[in-house]
């Protein structure tokens, strides 16, 4: 595994995205230097959060990975692209965590639940199809090692480095366990253990069965086995046949007194059996002489209820009677109430006639009005409604007129304005025609007007052109005379000071000639030197030098100045000579064209001026003759423009009068048909007398409605008239029945009335007041016969009991039992308590057999558990290293030392190298380990110098952290060696390189950093200095207010 | 011109863990005193001059007293001086100019802005003129942000880009002073342990010496072995001292080049300098070694490894007892070799039961009995089956 490049966003201290590439270092030893807390770790958890979704430190919670930082948009999450293999993977994860939701949630507060998530993209390029669990699995399955693995080997984490070496065999043996995955030695060891502690808890469980069962096991009292059984209890496990002798001989006692009490219980018996007969035949007599005395005292009883009993007798006899005449009674009382309710009826009958027979009397008068009523309009409403239907169809007829008199009124009106329209436009037309006439009269020599001004124009033009150019001409020829006249004035000035030079210059050559002598003399003649010319070496008179002598010098300037001025002279001359023939020729050419162009015999000096008049005057006459022509050639465009115009407006005027013929005809017939219409409408207007026919209907409904009013309010009063007429005549028919009732009911009332109280004396009642007195309900009549049968019954039956007692107590006395049942009960109470005896004997008997033979079975079973003890703890000692006087080392660990061995030898490899062969690591021989405490994987420190082994805890802390640095590259080596394809080209070591000084620290950098190679990446995670100037390749992380950032050093 | 080429004086350093200031101090005084008889016309010190990028204060005391005994002589001799990896180029920097007008010349930083050269000492001679440039140690970050975009990709496009963008004028007599990883056509320089290499991407730290052929001479520092990179004229100075074991058979000079006129070669002479310990490997018989001891050679440094075969009573006491200086011991016998070599034999862990039944035997001295075996293959089983 080696990371390509890492994406966090909002992750531990890094507020916003943060990419860093590893490929800028590609392989090799880079350093992440940066501020405590900046997040130098926090990228090797990204890493590691992303393979394995938690942190190196074990944090799960996305909350906690979130960076504070964060804004609402930033999602956290990790991103991970790295090589495995040569291939390339890409794992995307991010937390379960809270962050502010960008809109207003449901609830209010705002906060929105990110789930967590995971995609691992493989190396086509595909996504990983799994839920996150299946994902998981497959990129472990990719790295081929878990996270305890990775952490291990990938990182030496801050601190923990000296975890590995300093951790005592337990702890190391944890560690192990899960990087090589050894559990199953130590399940095995789980797996004795519980083991036997189910057999040792079988043997307690057997031994409290036995001492339960041992408990059930009694001896009858006061046996000599007592004591010897009590004393049995202790430590019985160890004697089982002595208990089980012991539990005989008890059972045997037992038995021998429990067959002494089942032969006194049996004779107890017989004699109970004896007296218990006595007893009985004695009480049946006694009883039969009891029951006698009874039946007497009950005789007398009876006797003095006599006289009541008599009374009751004659109190039923007339009730008895009275009852005969009920019938009677009852008819009477009905007739009688009959009679009443008629009575009433009639009454009210009466009182409902009076009130209505005045109703009825003006329900009448009411229908005498509305027939009046109705009478007095009906006619009239008839004629007026026969009238409106007539003329309802007219008002039709009239809107459809009226709606056509408007339209033909508006063609009318449209009409009349095209006429006079087209009468304006012919007139217009007229009047322009005239005027264009007058025009064209006015303008008819344009033609010649044109050509006489063309002609004049030209003439003057050719005139104008020709004392231009000699104009100019003229011009030239004045200049051409200045500049002759200056040339002659200069070369004869160029002559003069010619002249005038070369006179000095003669003067001066002669003066220097004249005072050769003297400047000879003055310069050669010395005494005593002969003369050049005439060798005197004596010189009596030199000639001297005139003051005012020239030089040889003046001589040649003056010379120099006449040259210059002749040559000047001569070329002026030749310049002169070019100017005078150019002006001759000027002067010819003029004189020729003037006098061609202005007069014949024009002369230069007298005319000159001419030339510039005459063109002047050309010029002006061109201007003027310009302007005709063009006025010429204006009115003849004109001209022609016209008579198109002219044809065009006869045209239109011939148009226009034949339309406006037309029109006129039009417009006459329409103003005959609008008088027309016109009439008829009046006509119809004449015969309606509504505005509308919206009215007309209105008026008739109302008339219908009325009429149908009238003939309403007379049905209604004749119908409610006859009504009460109705009714009157069936009361009436009412009030005679119940008058006819009344009478024939009250005869009958009289009737049963005189058949009541001859009934009453028939049945022997003196009056009616008797009758009533006597009289009982049915229930008081039952209750008083039942009364007197019960009487007569029980008298019946005492006389009977008297009769057979008497005859069976003949000759027979009564018998004492109370000593008999004294005796008898005794002999009970001894029955029972002998039967006690027994119950308890025989219980006692079964029990012990029963714990007899449960002792027997579990002392057996015992025997063969304690032999499983023995083998498992024998096993269950050596597999968890508990062998009283052996070292504690347990199975697991005796595995372990094989791995152990291996990574030290690979980390001595490194060692050697970092501390220049000084020591080496060890893991401590089988022979030298300690019986105190688990032990099998220490490591103790060899020193290669003295050839002895000392505690590891005696290093110093550079060498702890070189061994430690060791032990960590061999547990890598190992790691890798064993999980076999597994590749691990990353490693990150947190700090630690502090405590190194600078020599060890050089050796330990080039030990990774060859273990680096080119391949592998390894980051140093540290503040020193030394290794910031050492190490070029350098992850800076900066902390801020606003999150971490992160980058390369340049 | 007639100069001393020094370089990594590494002052400060110590030598697991001895303290070597008075062997500094005892070098230096006889730098001073060959400057003293030789008077050459310039010293240069090419870089490293200190151990740490922050010196001790002992050190800054003893290279402050070599510049002032330097100082002291007359006529005046010119130092120039450039900072190495080992030094903080700000630090060496201090006070530069003020020093520059007596004569002391630092380089710390290489130029900085557009507008900033080498630092550039022009020295006459009876030759004439002769340009001395100080390069002072450089990464090529240092200077990226003076060229443009993607020009400067390794120390060697560092190296060449600043020194072109000087424009020298290569028919003068020209110097460089300089302290980088030189090679010549990928043969490096002989090197040794105690040049801590810079771990650079790929290891890309090397300069290729073409970049500096033009100049007359070129005066490296860097590694600890005096010796010629590719051509006579570009040589590396070499510490003066032994710092490490593995350069005990350097010989440790002075080199002192004569530069005459443009296009002759530099004479180069070696003078020889007797330390106040020598560094060496004693290796052998304990009785050998110990008899090996003189007056002379018994505080040497010594690095010690014994080839006994037999385990020597307190061999370290006994060795203590006659050298006052060891560096290290080291025994090299078959005991110890065969301590290193790894066991080589694959992890092979049985199955659970012979493992067991190993595991047994060592622990109870005896072997299982068949109920034993019986029950442990049974919970061997189960423990199996729950795994899966």
């Amino acid at each position: 595994m080696k990371p390509i490049k890492i994406v966090m966003s909002a992750f531990g201290s890094y507020a916003d995205k943060i990419e860093i590439s590893f490929e800028e270092v590609n392989g090799g030893l880079f350093l992440i230097s940066g501020d405590t807390g900046a997040g130098k770790t926090t990228i090797f958890d990204a890493i590691t959060y992303a393979l394995y979704e938690q942190t190196s430190g074990g944090i799960r919670d996305g909350n906690m990975m979130r960076s504070q930082f964060a804004d609402s948009d930033t999602l956290t999450y990790v991103e991970l692209t790295f090589k495995y293999q040569g291939e390339i993977y890409k794992i995307k994860r991010n937390p379960q965590y809270e962050r502010r939701a960008k809109r207003k949630t449901a609830d209010g507060n705002g906060f929105t639940t990110e789930a967590p998530k995971v995609e691992l993209t493989l190396p086509d390029g595909k996504v990983f199809m799994g839920n996150k669990t299946e994902t998981n699995n497959k990129i472990t399955e990719v790295l081929g090692i878990d996270k305890e693995q990775f952490t291990q080997i990938a990182m030496i984490a801050q601190g923990d480095f000296l975890k590995l070496l300093h951790a005592n065999s337990d702890e190391r043996k944890r560690i192990f366990s899960k990087i090589f995955d050894t559990r199953i030695y130590s399940r095995i060891q789980d797996v004795l253990q519980s083991k036997l502690k189910e057999i040792n808890t079988e043997l307690a469980k057997n031994k409290t069965l036995c001492e339960h069962e041992m408990k059930n096991v009694s001896c009858i009292e006061g046996s000599i086995y007592e004591n010897q059984w009590i004393d049995m209890y202790s430590g019985f496990e160890f004697k089982t046949d002595e208990v089980l002798t012991l539990i005989e001989s008890i059972n045997k006692e037992i038995k021998e007194a429990e067959n002494t009490i089942i032969s006194s219980k049996e004779k107890m018996q017989v004699s109970f059996n004896e007296i218990n007969m006595a007893i009985n035949s004695a009480e049946a007599i006694n009883a039969m002489f009891k029951k006698l005395k009874l039946a007497r005292d009950m005789k007398i009883e009876l006797y003095n209820k006599k006289e009541e009993h008599h009374n009751n007798e004659i109190r039923l006899n007339s009730a008895k009677r009275a009852e005969i005449i009920k019938p009677e009674e009852n008819r009477y009382i009905d007739k009688l109430n009959s009679l009443r309710e008629i009575e009433k009826r009639i009454f009210i009958i009466n009182k409902w006639l009076v009130d209505n027979e005045n109703q009825l009397l003006a329900l009448s008068e009411n229908l005498a009005m509305c027939e009046k009523n109705k009478n007095e309009n009906e006619e009239k409403l008839n004629h007026s409604i026969a009238r409106i239907n007539d003329t309802i169809d007219k008002y039709d007829e009239l809107e459809q007129k009226k709606a056509l008199i408007v339209d033909i009124e508006k063609e009318k009106l449209s009409l009349e304005q095209n006429i006079s329209k087209l009468k304006a436009e012919i007139e217009n037309l007229n009047l322009w025609k005239l005027k264009l006439d007058s025009e064209q009269d006015s303008l008819k020599n344009c033609y010649t007007e044109f050509t006489d001004a063309q002609l004049k124009v030209k003439d003057i033009e050719k005139n104008v052109i020709e004392l231009d150019e000699l104009n100019k001409l003229a011009g030239e020829l004045s200049l051409s005379k200045d500049k002759y006249d200056i040339s002659i004035i200069e070369a004869n000035k160029a002559l003069n000071t010619y002249s005038a030079s070369n006179e000095i210059y003669e003067k001066l050559y002669r003066a220097f000639l004249s005072e050769q002598a003297g400047i000879l003399a003055k310069e050669r003649l010395k005494e005593n030197i002969p003369c050049p010319v005439c060798g005197s070496t004596s010189h009596p008179s030199i000639a001297v030098v005139s003051e005012h002598a020239p030089t040889q010098a003046d001589v040649e300037n003056a010379k120099q100045k006449r040259d210059i001025a002749e040559k000047n002279s001569s070329l002026v001359n030749e310049n002169l000579q070019a100017i005078k023939q150019q002006y001759t020729m000027s002067k010819e050419l003029v004189l020729n064209k003037a006098r061609l162009l202005v007069k014949e015999d024009f002369s230069i000096e007298a005319d000159i001026n001419l030339i510039y008049q005459l063109l002047e005057k050309f010029k002006k006459e061109l201007e003027q003759y310009k302007i005709i022509l063009n006025m010429a050639i204006s009115n003849k465009a004109k001209y022609e423009a016209n008579i198109v115009s002219l044809e065009n407006i006869s045209k239109q005027i011939l148009a226009k009068s034949s339309n406006l013929d037309e029109i006129t005809n039009k417009y006459n017939e329409i103003k005959i048909e609008f008088a027309t219409i016109n009439s008829n409408i009046e006509d119809i207007k004449k015969h309606l007398y509504f505005k509308s026919k919206a009215e007309a209907v209105q008026g008739l409904n109302m008339r219908k409605a009325k009429l149908h009013e009238l003939n309403k309010a007379v049905n209604d009063a004749t119908n409610n008239y006859n009504n009460m007429l109705r009714q009157i005549e069936a009361r009436k028919g009412q009030q005679k029945s119940e008058l006819d009732n009344q009478i024939r009911v009250n005869a009958e009332v009289e009737e049963c009335k005189e058949s009541y109280y001859g009934f009453i004396k028939a049945n022997k009642f003196s009056s009616e007041e008797e009758y009533k007195k006597s009289k009982l309900t049915l229930n008081q009549i039952e209750a008083l016969q039942s009364q007197i049968d019960d009487y007569n019954k029980k008298l019946s039956d005492t006389d009977n009991e008297i009769r057979i007692y008497t005859e069976q107590t003949e000759g027979k006395t009564e018998i004492a039992v109370t000593d008999m049942i004294k005796t008898k009960d005794d002999l009970a109470i001894s029955l029972q308590e002998i039967e006690k005896e027994f119950k308890q004997i025989y219980a006692l008997d079964r029990k012990n057999s029963d714990a007899r033979a449960n002792i027997d079975k579990l002392f057996k079973q015992r025997k063969e558990i304690k032999s499983q003890y023995e083998i498992y703890n024998s096993l269950n000692a050596t597999a968890n290293g508990n062998i009283s006087g052996k070292i504690k080392m347990d199975f697991e660990t005796y595995i372990q030392r094989q791995y152990f061995n291996k990574i030290i030898a690979a980390a001595n490899k490194r060692l050697d190298r970092m501390t220049s062969g000084q020591f080496l690591l060890q893991c401590r021989e089988l022979t030298d380990l300690g019986n105190r405490g688990p032990v099998g994987l220490d490591l103790d420190v060899y020193s290669l110098l003295t050839d002895t082994t000392r505690d590891i805890k005696t290093l110093s802390g550079g060498e702890s952290f070189m061994a430690a640095l060791s032990m960590a590259l061999g547990l890598s080596d190992v790691i890798q060696a064993t999980a076999g394809a597994v590749h691990l080209d990353t490693m990150f070591i947190d700090e630690g390189f502090g405590s190194l000084d600078d020599s060890s620290r050089g050796q330990a950098i080039n030990v990774l950093n060859e273990l680096a190679g080119n391949n592998r990446l390894v980051g140093i995670i540290s503040h020193v200095n030394e290794l910031k100037e050492q190490i070029d390749n350098r992850l800076v992380v900066k902390k801020s207010d606003k999150g971490s950032t992160v980058y390369w050093a340049k | 011109m007639k100069f001393f080429h020094l370089s990594d004086l590494h002052i400060g350093k110590q030598l697991n863990h001895y303290n070597l200031k008075e062997d500094q101090i005892h070098i230096l005084n006889q730098v001073v005193k060959l400057a003293e008889e030789q008077k050459p016309n310039a010293i240069i010190l090419a870089g490293d001059i200190y151990d740490k990028s922050i010196p001790s204060a002992e050190a800054v005391t003893i290279f402050d007293n070599f510049l002032t005994q330097l100082s002291d002589i007359k006529p005046a001799i010119p130092v120039l001086i450039i900072s190495g990896n080992h030094d903080s180029a700000e630090r060496l920097d201090f006070a530069s100019t003020i020093l520059g007008r007596h004569n002391v010349y630092i380089a710390g930083l290489p130029p900085r802005e557009k507008h900033e050269y080498l630092k550039k000492v022009t020295l006459n001679d009876e030759y004439g003129e002769i340009n001395i440039y100080l390069l002072p140690f450089l990464k090529p970050g240092y200077v990226r942000h003076l060229f443009d975009e993607g020009e400067i990709t390794s120390y060697d496009d560092a190296v060449r880009k600043i020194i072109e963008r000087e424009n020298i004028d290569y028919s003068k007599r020209n110097i460089l002073v300089a302290h980088q990883f030189f090679t010549f056509q990928n043969i490096k320089p002989e090197t040794c342990d105690s040049e801590i290499t810079l771990i650079s991407v790929g290891g890309l730290d090397n300069v290729d010496v073409s970049a500096v052929k033009d100049f007359d001479y070129v005066a490296l520092g860097h590694i600890h072995g005096p010796q010629k990179i590719g051509y006579d004229h570009i040589r590396y100075g070499g510490t003066l001292l032994k710092y490490s074991v593995s350069e005990r058979n350097h010989n440790k000079s002075l080199t002192v080049v004569n530069v005459k006129n443009k296009g002759e070669k530099p004479e180069i002479e070696q003078l020889k300098l007797k330390p106040l310990r020598d560094l060496r490997l004693e290796e052998g018989l304990l009785e050998e070694i110990l008899a090996r001891a003189t007056d002379e050679n018994r505080h040497d440094y010594i690095s010690v490894i014994l080839r006994d075969e037999l385990e020597q009573y307190k061999p370290k006491e006994q060795l203590e007892n006659v050298y006052t200086h060891i560096l290290e011991i080291r025994v090299d016998n078959s005991r110890t070799r065969s301590k290193l070599e790894a066991s080589c034999e694959e992890i092979n862990i049985e199955n659970p039961y012979e493992a067991f039944e190993n595991f047994f035997f060592s622990m109870q001295n005896r072997d299982m009995t068949e109920d034993e075996r019986k029950a442990m293959i049974s919970i061997i089983t189960s423990v199996k089956e729950n795994d899966r």
